[in-house]
């Protein structure tokens, strides 16, 4: 177990605790009073009270729920509540005695869904106007034209879609793989994160903006203006790749796949209670059973930034697929599931609420900023004297190939020199000069534009405190004037 | 003379009241009794409608008859074996509310060493339950339940297999009577006869050791699953994949699954949403056209494919638990204005409470509520139906068109409107409107798979 010190783990479902049934979470959602909202790959939605430690079952009515949203958007119930099933985005209605759901009411169905199992429906989560977004994953059974690519299996496969409070389905962005991951954070923005496979090299987590393409040929469907877009079977992408990489949206972050397999659940803390992390992400990884966690920033108008481990592979019980902050800040659930996919850990499914001891200030790097010549590191708190020494440092970069073949291995891999290390703000930040800093270039074709910077510190903290983990990985594609 | 009676009502009748005997050694349960129930050949399903066609009993099947059918004394002996009818006056009965078993309560008399001491003492606690649950779990003594098999037409009349635990019975540990006779079990099973009407029945249970319970189960050979009667369903167990453990049972309310269907007619079956009403009747609702495909009989639904038995990736069609019958199900049944117009259905969901069940749609812009429930007709045997109650929010002003399959089998009856073959016409400006449509023969059905409703051509 590596958490940074100051977080622990507590199992809240399994096999052997928790409710008579196999929870294979897909979606959680914490309401104001604390009570989470666990929706499954069953079909059922189970209500878990910290307070007692019970679980209840509201329905076991629906279609392979992977998302739950409950109240707080304007004109909000507080008990309502929204879950995406594979066929359609739903409200749930609670208005008798009874303990279970009464009514369900239709909120959208417009996405297509052939019953191709691939074809997962995520999300949803909902900005201040209320609109819902969601995310629909390609399909994968059979019928395409090349081999182990995800295909355009039905309509509106491999959209970010938004939903409005009528009910009026926008289709919004394209381009998506299997986008396990959306979260929103308290400016409206919204993020996901794809896992990595044919057109996504590793996994990544991105911001979503209206019309933006984010690399997955296939989600262009019978769009008029990439007639060709299935047909960029291995082999023949050069001829096509660089058009769609010129179109491509670059991720805020790639995610190396030593850090994550799979990337799921964007979460974002920002009550503050949760250590020193205050606006970052957090993203489930269900492969490796671990969390993951994003430091980004604004670089010439766009996000870009640094991923950190947050546990170690199995660290957690079961593949995590998705979070939510506790209704104080102070905890972080975890769903989990790992049927047909494999995971990491000791379960098959289950809920574990990763808490913070409120007073432990962990050592880590906090977060990553590229400079003009280098990168700024800033720690959670001050750095001993060997934060000053370039030897304390390990930095090297790489890109990955953008083809059709599934996922991709470091290209271009090159150790870089640290030049010089200065200790700044008092020893809780370091600037490293590097020779040279930048995204990747035209020349390597076949290429994403993104270049990650692998980033090692051999640091300890001014009170001997040390590092849980001592690598982020920051990805460039902006660098500042 | 011992007869197998057919399943229906027709055969219900033509056994003798008195006359009981058990069938040993039932070698249609198992494997070949699920291929026949849970659909996967109709040729199956046509033999396990016809329990003389698949047992061979040695010395007869129990038969047994209902003390409680007939309040006003008339007699229930058929005349003539082949073609009486049932002249009793089924007692009354709320199928839309009785569970199934009805009116059980659990006695548990604590430290008790033999099941000949019940008679003699009074019980440690005594509880209404839903089911055979033994209770607690950790304590040794005796247990009796005492209830009620309705068999009112929910039920089909006719033969009923009782499973359970053969050393349970060998040790004289488990006793199980019907209508006071005890049945013997050969090997774990008996065959009975159930008649329309109540039937009493009371399981006792010696538990010697803490955690030992009862396991015991039924089946009509009709086709599809009867409720649980215990928690342990011996029935369930060896029948349903994965144990049953992803069955989901109806009570007495009604419940859905949203869930991809099998065989509804429609590549758009995978939006399917499964209903089963308490009347033992099921159905599939394809929210694309506002259609019902089709309904089955017996226990509801079988969500283990959509999970892949909890070991695959899933999401293939549920598993519908009993055999499916037509109740005249067409694509875009509701049509305004124009009966030839296949479009404009658009799915705003579903509500459970208050009953009755409701679907909610529109059809080209109008928005209905369609209230669902399960209907028993009154034939011998008694035919097995849908009752939809359609609301307009805003009548239309065009005449509306009610589609329904043309089919001999089927009766159908509407509060407004007239008939034209399958197709109802109902005037412009109705608020709302009926539409009763039952299937004579539901046990002659046919099964999921060979190409459609099968059994007659449904």
């Amino acid at each position: 177990m590596t958490l940074p010190a100051g977080y622990s783990i507590t199992t809240l479902a399994s096999e052997d605790r928790g409710p008579e049934t196999e929870l294979e979470v897909g979606g959680l959602s914490v309401r104001p009073d604390g009570t989470v909202l666990a929706s499954t790959r069953h079909g059922e939605l189970w209500a878990f009270d910290p307070g007692s430690g019970e679980w209840s079952l509201r329905t076991d009515e629906l279609h392979q729920t992977l998302g739950v949203w409950t109240g707080g958007g304007p004109g909000d119930a507080a008990n309502d509540i929204w879950v995406v099933q594979k066929p359609e985005l739903t409200r749930l209605v609670d208005d008798t005695d009874a303990p279970t759901i009464d009514a369900f009411e239709t909120v959208c169905d417009e996405w297509g869904y052939s019953g191709d199992f691939f074809e997962f429906a995520y999300g949803p989560v909902r900005d201040s106007e209320g609109n819902f977004h969601l995310n629909l994953s390609l399909g994968a059974e059979g019928g395409g034209p090349c081999t182990s690519v995800q295909i355009y299996s039905a309509p509106w496969r491999g959209w970010h879609v938004r939903v409005t409070p009528e009910g009026e389905f926008q289709p919004y962005a394209k381009g998506l793989r299997s986008p396990l991951g959306l979260g929103i954070n308290a400016d409206d923005e919204v993020f996901y994160s794809d896992v990595q496979g044919d057109w996504v090299p590793v996994c990544h987590v991105s911001r979503i903006v209206e019309d933006a393409f984010y690399g997955h040929p296939h989600s262009l469907g019978p769009d008029p203006d990439w007639p060709d877009y299935e047909n960029l079977c291995e082999g023949v992408e050069s001829e096509y790749a660089e058009r769609f990489r010129e179109a491509r949206k670059p991720p805020v972050a790639w995610i190396p796949y030593e850090l994550a397999e799979s990337a799921a659940g964007v979460t974002f803390e920002e009550k503050g209670a949760f250590g020193p992390f205050e606006g970052q992400a957090f993203l489930g990884d269900q492969r490796n059973a671990s969390l993951v966690r994003l430091a980004m920033e604004a670089v010439n108008g766009r996000y870009q930034g640094a991923v950190f481990p947050f546990s170690d592979p199995g660290d957690f019980q079961c593949g995590n697929v998705v979070e939510a902050f506790s209704a104080d800040g102070s905890a972080l659930y975890v769903g989990q599931t790992d049927r047909g996919w494999g995971s990491a850990g000791t379960e098959a499914y289950g809920v574990q609420r990763v808490e913070y001891d409120g007073a432990t200030t962990p050592f880590a790097m906090h977060s990553i900023a590229v400079l003009p010549s280098g990168f700024r590191i800033d720690f959670t708190k001050a750095a001993a004297g060997e934060a000053g020494s370039p030897d304390s440092y390990e930095v090297s970069r790489w890109t990955y190939n953008y083809h059709s073949t599934f996922g991709s291995g470091r290209v271009n891999e090159t150790d870089v020199e640290v030049t010089n290390a200065s200790v700044v703000d008092g020893g809780s930040a370091v600037e490293l000069e590097l020779p040279e800093v930048g995204p990747a270039t035209v020349s390597e074709d076949l290429t994403v534009r993104g270049r990650v910077y692998e980033i090692s510190a051999d640091v300890t903290a001014d009170d001997d405190s040390e590092m849980a983990h001592d690598t982020g990985w920051y990805t460039v594609h902006e660098v500042p004037g | 003379m011992t007869r197998e009676a057919p399943d229906d009502e027709a055969s219900d009748a033509a056994g003798s009241a008195d006359r009981r005997s058990v069938l040993l050694g039932l070698g249609t349960l198992g494997a070949a009794g699920v291929a026949g129930c849970l659909g996967d050949s109709p040729s199956d399903v046509a033999n396990e409608g016809s329990p003389t066609a698949t047992t061979t009993p040695m010395d007869g099947s129990a038969t047994i008859s209902p003390t409680a059918a007939t309040t006003d004394g008339t007699s229930r002996t058929p005349t003539d074996a082949g073609t009486a009818t049932d002249t009793e006056t089924p007692t009354p009965v709320d199928p839309e509310t009785e569970p199934v078993p009805a009116a059980l309560t659990s006695k548990f008399y604590l430290g008790a060493k033999s099941l000949a001491v019940i008679d003699d003492r009074d019980p440690t606690n005594s509880r209404d339950v839903d089911l055979i649950t033994t209770e607690p779990a950790d304590a040794t003594g005796a247990f009796r339940f005492v209830g009620v098999l309705p068999i009112d037409g929910r039920l089909l009349a006719g033969t009923y297999d009782f499973v359970t635990d053969p050393d349970l019975v060998a040790s004289g540990r488990l006793r199980v009577f019907i209508e006071g006779e005890e049945l013997l079990f050969s090997e774990g099973r008996e065959r009975v006869q159930l008649h329309r009407g109540r039937h009493d029945f009371r399981v006792e249970f010696l538990r010697e050791e803490p955690g030992e319970t009862v396991s015991l189960g039924w089946r009509g050979t009709y086709g599809g699953l009867p409720p649980r009667i215990a928690e342990v369903d011996p029935v369930r167990e060896a029948e349903l994949p994965a144990k049953g453990q992803y069955e989901l049972e109806v009570g007495t309310t009604p419940r859905a699954k949203r869930i991809a269907m099998p065989n509804s007619g429609s590549e758009n079956s995978r939006r399917s949403l499964a209903v089963g009403l308490p009347s033992y009747t099921s159905f599939c609702f394809d929210p694309t056209d506002g259609s019902i495909p089709y309904a089955w009989l017996g226990a509801f639904l079988d969500y283990g494919p959509m999970v892949g038995y909890g070991t695959g990736r899933g999401d293939d069609p549920g598993r519908p638990l009993g055999a499916m019958f037509s109740v005249g199900g067409t694509d875009f049944p509701l049509r305004i204005g124009d009966p030839d117009d296949e479009t404009g259905v658009e799915f705003q969901g579903y509500r459970k409470r208050p009953e009755p069940f409701e679907l909610h749609y529109s059809v080209d812009g109008k928005s209905i509520t369609r209230a669902v429930e399960g209907v028993i007709g009154d034939g011998n045997p008694p035919g097995r139906g849908l009752r939809s109650t359609v609301r307009f929010e805003e009548p239309p002003s065009e005449p509306v068109y009610f589609l329904t399959m043309q089919n001999d089998r089927l009766e159908r009856s509407a509060s407004v409107g007239t008939w034209d073959g399958g197709r109802l016409e109902i005037p412009g400006g109705v608020e709302e409107f009926t539409v009763t449509v039952i299937n004579t023969n539901p046990a002659a059905m046919g099964m999921i798979g060979g190409g459609g409703m099968g059994g007659g051509g449904d």
